[in-house]
């Protein structure tokens, strides 16, 4: 099994090698979050077909516009590794303002788990030699959260998850970083390469122009299948195995209390002593 | 080379173990004693204290000491633990809880390893050889179950998943391994600023008391403290506070803020959107006080209260300070 | 035959839904009771630049085909129906004779402007005597000094007290009946020109509606929109199609929003031990919304094909919008009998549903008129 080493290389800043950055953001297409899932077995899930980019991936996509904005010459470019609706999040970060996509894979991504995705991304990323991947902190589908980090040890780079704020510092070059922590934000500084993942807060995903929309609409999106891309024998399957879905478990109904209030509040106390929860 | 022991690794926040550790530890325990392992808990950087009181509550620590160990960092914390597992070996599992440190370099851990990772779960047991863990998917819609194949098997579990056993306590032994940390490895920490000023943890509280649009203004939310005072518990904030600016999002419970696992949750007007519901309905109570009766909320709680907030919380703090005395 | 929208459309529709979704939608109710044309909302919403949709890129419009214009309408009217009245005022009726044949000199000065958001504009059918029927417009046009004097007061213009510029149908012969209506571009600023009365309307809040008074206000050749004076009426047709269909998909969507609330209600609120849902009569409301929503939309977008192709297809435009707003009718009024009590309270939606969908009866022909040309349409050429 191949692995990367860590890089034990002095950080570069952006503004001693007078650098203009590239971007990749990682995107992916998922369930809208109001999308009706429902259990149909141990081994199938029915999902209504409504399908959006991934809401924390917008916010890399806006993260990384903004960077473009207050550095002019910043290239960008987004990558979706997934089944053939992967293309819908990038025509969505076409919309929003990234020219350069590619779609990573075939249908037979449709279920690659977090592992086997980290994979195709980080062999692609290694051929495009970006100086800071962005990526969402979680997707919307299984919530993994594994990817980004994935990706970041793979490519050996350092990462942060769940940053809240970024910026380029102009007169030292480095990379300054605020990432969320229980009641805390941790500010960070760091060189390139860097991999973040975008937590709410980072940037508030603006809504297209129609002249964007039109573009994505046109484009034709650009596939790299599996075979072109070097893998290092990796298996895409061996280390997780799915034995069954369920269904969440739901609650008995609701006892409501009965009116009025005040003289009804003993019974909630006491309800709440019953169950052992004070 | 592979060593029989099940890992845990420890965490502290403000000078304590946190509560996921604890019940991590006493989950590691019983795995372990189910399938003739061992059960380690592992402590990068930290004091004696720390050690000290892991050891009362693991049969073993392994301390790892050494430069640039603190405070944490994703990849220095790799560092660390890939030294542990090339020299003491391959252990059947490591877990971690699923905190922002544990969410942020267990997937890192996992791809150094060549493992198998499951995030974010809330529940493990052996199927057989096989460690399997239960997590949610599509924000809790639906749940799936996965067999990890690796050694080590990695998985980082939700606070509140597992009860802090009640014969925790066991006279441990502490192990001192150096560790040994090039410069230069990960980021740097330049500050750390408190966003909550003090305010208890959310994801680690056994009780929350959160408030939503209902409230009616951010000065209301004293009344929430209050009640929260009394109780012990952490105040959350449905998006809706968030977005209207009167609280920080890193109170926030949902699906965009956290997801949480309380004892107890009280949900003081909120409406019950499907966004919030998402981030606390695998609390073990949950106690929903509304205006509207026909809110969503109550769908998704064991016990309702419809009335005026402003009215109904005084008058439940009120109760339950004398219920203490 | 093919009913299915394309992946390009069915991507349109998605970034109009977010955009409606994410800056419109959350306002609605505010928009409703404020009863204020939202200004900022418009300058926002401008900017995304889809006031341009139908009009020729070269005066920044995206010349976006007949269907996608119409998936654009039917997404928009998911949100405010006054703000979507405006927006689609803007960029169908009182932009479109500009764009058709104004000179090169007064596009740039106003159509380029109105795609941007900078220029309101409206159009002038309706008068106090006369809506459906056009041969009684009243407001009339005078030759005189290279230019025209006109004389009248035009009611029930939507965005009338806001707007920069106006479309003005009027009649420079009396005498010729229809043959004599032509259409005019009066701006503001013109002498003689002032806005009059603005209605107090029961729905579509957030847009403002009200009168328009021509008292002798002169405007020069150029500003008389067409091939000569006289075309009115041959004018109005061809944009009454696209009018038409617009209403229609309007009445869609609102009926929609109506009834996808209700469902919500119904799988809620729980009455002599279940969910209304689980009983007879509440299913059958929405199998047979579900019927007559499906063919509405479906009539709706065929007309609008075959607009698109070219094809002669007045009668289905209007049976098409018929038939939408009589199945919106229906929809909202069993919409708001599933909510019960609650639809009569104004914290609901049901009740801005209701008042809304209203207009829908009237505008773009009145409905009884519709049905008395449509039927002997019918009797004439047969089934």
């Amino acid at each position: 099994m191949k692995f990367s080493r860590i890089r034990w290389v002095q950080p570069i800043y952006v503004k001693e090698v007078d650098l203009k950055l590239k971007i990749g953001v990682l995107v992916k297409q998922v369930p809208d979050h109001e999308a009706i899932v429902q259990v149909k077995s141990e081994q199938e899930v029915d999902i209504e077909d409504r399908y959006v980019c991934s809401f924390f991936d917008e916010i890399a996509i806006e993260m990384a516009l903004n960077i473009q904005k207050n550095h002019p010459g910043t290239e960008l470019f987004a990558l979706s590794a997934g089944g053939n609706k992967a293309v819908d999040a990038l025509r969505r970060a076409i919309a929003m303002g990234i020219d350069e996509v590619e779609h990573l894979g075939d249908e037979s991504l449709k279920a690659a788990d977090s592992n086997y995705t980290a994979q195709i991304l980080a062999a692609r990323l290694k051929t495009r030699q970006p100086d800071l991947v962005i990526c969402g902190k979680q997707a919307g589908d299984d919530d993994f959260a594994a990817v980004g980090p994935m990706v970041a040890e793979l490519l050996g780079i350092p990462h942060a998850s769940a940053v809240v704020s970024l910026d380029i510092d102009p007169d030292t070059g480095k990379i300054k970083i605020g990432r969320e922590v229980e009641g805390e934000i941790w500010h960070l500084e760091s060189g390139i390469p860097l991999l973040v993942t975008a937590e709410k807060g980072l940037a508030e995903p603006h809504v297209p122009m129609v002249t964007r929309v039109m573009k994505a609409m046109k484009a034709k999106i650009p596939n790299i299948p599996i075979d072109e891309l070097d893998l290092q024998d990796h298996k895409p399957q061996g280390r997780l195995r799915r034995i069954r879905y369920d269904a969440p478990p739901s609650r008995p109904a609701v006892t409501m209390m009965q009116q009025p209030f005040p003289q009804n509040v003993s019974e909630l106390v006491n309800y709440l002593q019953q169950k052992g929860v004070l | 080379m592979n060593c029989n022991e099940i890992w845990v690794i420890a965490e502290t926040r403000k000078g304590q173990l946190t509560r996921s550790t604890c019940q991590l530890l006493g989950a590691a325990r019983k795995l372990a004693d189910q399938k003739d392992l061992g059960a380690a808990a592992i402590l990068i950087g930290g004091e004696q204290v720390h050690a000290d009181e892991l050891a009362q509550k693991s049969p073993l620590v392994l301390w790892l000491k050494g430069p640039r160990l603190e405070p944490y960092e994703a990849m220095r914390h790799l560092h660390a633990i890939w030294q542990l597992i090339e020299f003491r070996g391959r252990p059947a599992a490591i877990l971690a809880g699923a905190s922002a440190a544990g969410l942020e370099f267990m997937p890192r851990l996992a791809m150094r390893c060549g493992s198998g990772y499951a995030s974010s779960c809330i529940d493990i047991w052996w199927e057989k050889t096989e460690l399997t863990a239960r997590r949610p998917l599509y924000g809790g819609r639906a749940y799936e179950e996965l067999a990890l194949l690796t050694k080590p098997a990695l998985v980082t579990v939700r606070a509140g998943a597992f009860s802090i056993p009640e014969n925790l306590s066991v006279s441990g032994k502490a192990e001192t391994i150096s560790i040994d940390l090039p410069e230069n490895v990960g980021l740097t920490l330049v500050e750390r600023k408190s966003t909550t000023s003090g305010k208890k943890d959310l994801s680690e509280a056994v009780c929350v008391v959160a408030g939503g649009r209902g409230m009616g203004s951010p000065e209301n939310f004293k009344l929430l403290e209050e009640l929260a005072d009394v109780l012990d518990a952490a105040v959350g904030v449905s998006r809706a506070v968030v977005d209207a600016g009167w609280m920080h999002h890193d109170q926030q419970v949902g699906k965009s803020g956290k997801t949480i696992s309380p004892e107890l949750y009280i949900a003081c007007g909120i409406s019950g959107a499907i966004h919030h519901v998402l981030g606390m309905n695998t609390s073990k109570v949950v106690v929903a006080i509304n205006k509207d009766p026909n809110a969503l909320i109550f769908e998704n709680a064991d016990y309702g209260v419809v009335g005026d907030i402003l009215e109904v919380i005084p008058i439940l703090t009120n109760a339950l300070k004398s219920c203490k005395k | 035959m093919d009913f299915k929208f394309t992946d390009e459309q069915e991507f349109f529709r998605a970034s109009v839904r977010d955009a409606v979704d994410r800056l419109i939608r959350p306002r609605d109710q505010e928009i409703d009771e404020a009863n204020e044309f939202p200004m900022d909302l418009w300058k926002q919403f401008a900017e995304l630049g889809y006031l341009g949709l139908r009009h020729p890129e070269k005066y920044g419009g995206l010349e976006a085909d007949v269907i996608t214009s119409m998936i654009f309408y039917e997404e928009l009217a998911r949100g405010s129906c006054g703000f979507s009245m405006t927006v689609t005022m803007q960029i169908l009726m009182g932009t479109y004779f500009i764009a058709r044949f104004a000179t090169e000199e007064i596009k740039q000065r106003v159509l380029v402007p109105a795609i941007k958001g900078e220029k309101i504009g409206t159009i002038c059918f309706t008068e106090d005597q006369s809506g459906s029927d056009l041969a009684g417009t009243r407001t009339n046009a005078v030759k005189k000094d290279g230019g025209w004097v006109i004389n009248g007061r035009k009611m029930w213009i939507t965005s009338g007290s806001i707007c920069d510029f106006c479309t003005v149908l009027a009649t420079i012969d009396p005498s010729k009946g229809l043959e004599g209506l032509s259409f005019f571009l009066v701006e503001k600023g013109d002498k003689g020109f002032s806005t009059g009365q603005t209605i107090n309307k029961l729905g579509s809040h957030g847009s403002v509606t009200g009168e328009l008074i021509f008292d002798n206000v002169w405007v020069p050749d150029e500003n008389l929109l067409g091939e000569g004076p006289g075309n009115g009426v041959k004018y109005t047709t061809d944009i009454l199609n696209e009018v038409r269909v617009m209403t229609a998909l309007n009445a869609c969507a609102i009926a929609n929003e109506a009834m996808s609330d209700a469902r919500k209600y119904a799988l809620e609120r729980v009455a002599f031990g279940k969910p209304i849902s689980k009983y007879q009569l509440i299913r059958a409301k929405f199998a047979n919304h579900w019927a007559w929503y499906e063919a509405a939309r479906l009539f709706a977008y065929k007309a609008a094909w075959m607009i698109q192709e070219g094809m002669g297809c007045q009668y289905e435009c209007m049976l098409a919008k018929m038939f939408a707003t009589e199945m919106c009718m229906s929809a909202v009024d069993e919409a708001s009998r599933i909510y019960g009590g609650n639809s009569f309270a104004m914290e609901y939606p049901q009740q801005r549903f209701l008042r809304d969908a209203r207009f829908l009866l009237f505008g773009g022909g009145c409905h009884e008129v519709l049905q008395n040309t449509l039927g002997a349409a019918y009797l004439r050429k047969g089934g």
